[in-house]
């Protein structure tokens, strides 16, 4: 990707490059000097798997910041929250949070509801983009700031 | 400890509705009209379950009747839905949110006192915005809770809208913290 995913891919070069170290260098090197010490490439293997491990999940919260970041100047440059929340919603399917059943149909089957359990489990920690209803929720605080109305009317005729 | 014990043998208690979370209305009312723009239509019901049985048509026409005694003469009517459900439907002045939250209560606690409290579903005060854009606020009574539903048409709903009225209600009143409890109300007077 950019700069900010360069330590990952490094990582997991080195962890490629420690792996065939261990294959092809590992029996003449045991056999030549058994010194006790850690060998150096299991170092690097730990070392690099911890941080490509790290740099795994940092390059993801990244990218769901940049998809947040983007939703939000698309909602200030195009003005319309709103439209944008229904396109979002039309592409991802239905949203998962606000139902589209009616309160009347669903009293008498309350009994069967199972509410679900897991909210920001690990799928969500390891997702490219934000959950949509993580978006929306951020639509409808720019829809709030835009929709507010004026406190003193302009110039010309009273506002309502 | 309890609620562990609760867990442990697998009780559980159901949520009382506080019917007095209905006089934070007004003030909220005032929140939305400043915030969103949103003003009360003036108009509020109480959806229930009817009962078969003299008891309760005797229940029903004595809350009307008590509404109807108030010296503002508030228009009250009571409709049926294709869901089976009755709905008591209060109109006042636009202005009136107190009288209007007044009488909603009132109707809640009269059916909740003569025993009829497991067939209260919810009330529900609409608003609207000069843009035409409409918004029921809900009040659940199996959760004391409150939410909007805004329709924006006839099977779809403007979410964003919602989520921002929970957002400006959030410090007033017990806005319902489980999205998939709101649940839709098509077709409910004056939305």
């Amino acid at each position: 990707m950019t700069i900010a995913s360069t330590a990952g891919i490094v990582a997991g070069m080195l962890t490629r490059g420690a792996q065939y170290g261990a294959f092809f260098g590992g029996g003449r090197r045991n056999s030549n000097d058994n010194n006790g010490g850690v060998p150096v490439w299991a170092i690097i293997l730990v070392v690099s798997l911890v941080v490509y491990a790290v740099s795994f999940f940092l390059t993801r919260l990244l990218s769901r910041y940049r998809e947040l970041c983007a939703d939000r100047s698309g909602a200030y440059l195009t003005m319309k929250p709103r439209a944008l929340a229904t396109a979002l919603q039309k592409i991802s399917g239905h949203m998962n949070g606000i139902p589209d059943r009616d309160l009347r149909s669903v009293d008498s089957m309350n009994a069967f509801f199972i509410s679900p359990a897991v909210k920001a489990g690990f799928n969500q920690l390891t997702s490219t983009h934000p959950s949509l209803e993580q978006r929306l929720e951020q639509l409808a605080k720019i829809q709030a700031e835009l929709g507010r109305p004026t406190d003193a009317p302009l110039d010309g005729p009273a506002a309502p | 400890m309890t609620p562990f014990w609760d867990a442990i043998t697998g009780r559980t208690t159901p949520k009382r509705a506080n019917l007095d979370s209905l006089f934070l209305v007004p003030s909220a009312a005032i929140t939305l009209e400043t915030s969103a723009g949103l003003m009360p239509t003036g108009t509020g019901s109480v959806c229930f379950r009817a009962a078969d049985g003299a008891a309760y048509q005797q229940t029903q026409d004595d809350v009307v009747a008590l509404i109807r005694d108030d010296p503002d003469k508030p228009d009250v009517s009571v409709q049926r839905d294709d869901f089976g459900f009755t709905w008591l439907v209060v109109t006042r002045a636009t202005s009136d949110v107190e009288g209007l939250c007044t009488d909603l209560h009132a109707v809640n606690t009269s059916l909740e006192e003569q025993g009829f409290a497991g067939g209260l579903l919810c009330t529900v005060v609409p608003f609207a915005d000069p843009s035409g854009r409409k918004v029921g606020l809900v009040y659940l009574y199996k959760q004391g809770t409150f939410y909007g539903f805004a329709p924006s048409g006839a099977k779809t709903r403007d979410n964003l809208l919602e989520l921002q009225v929970r957002d400006e209600l959030k410090a007033e009143l017990p806005m319902e913290e489980d999205l998939q409890r709101w649940l839709a109300l098509w077709g409910a007077p004056g939305l």
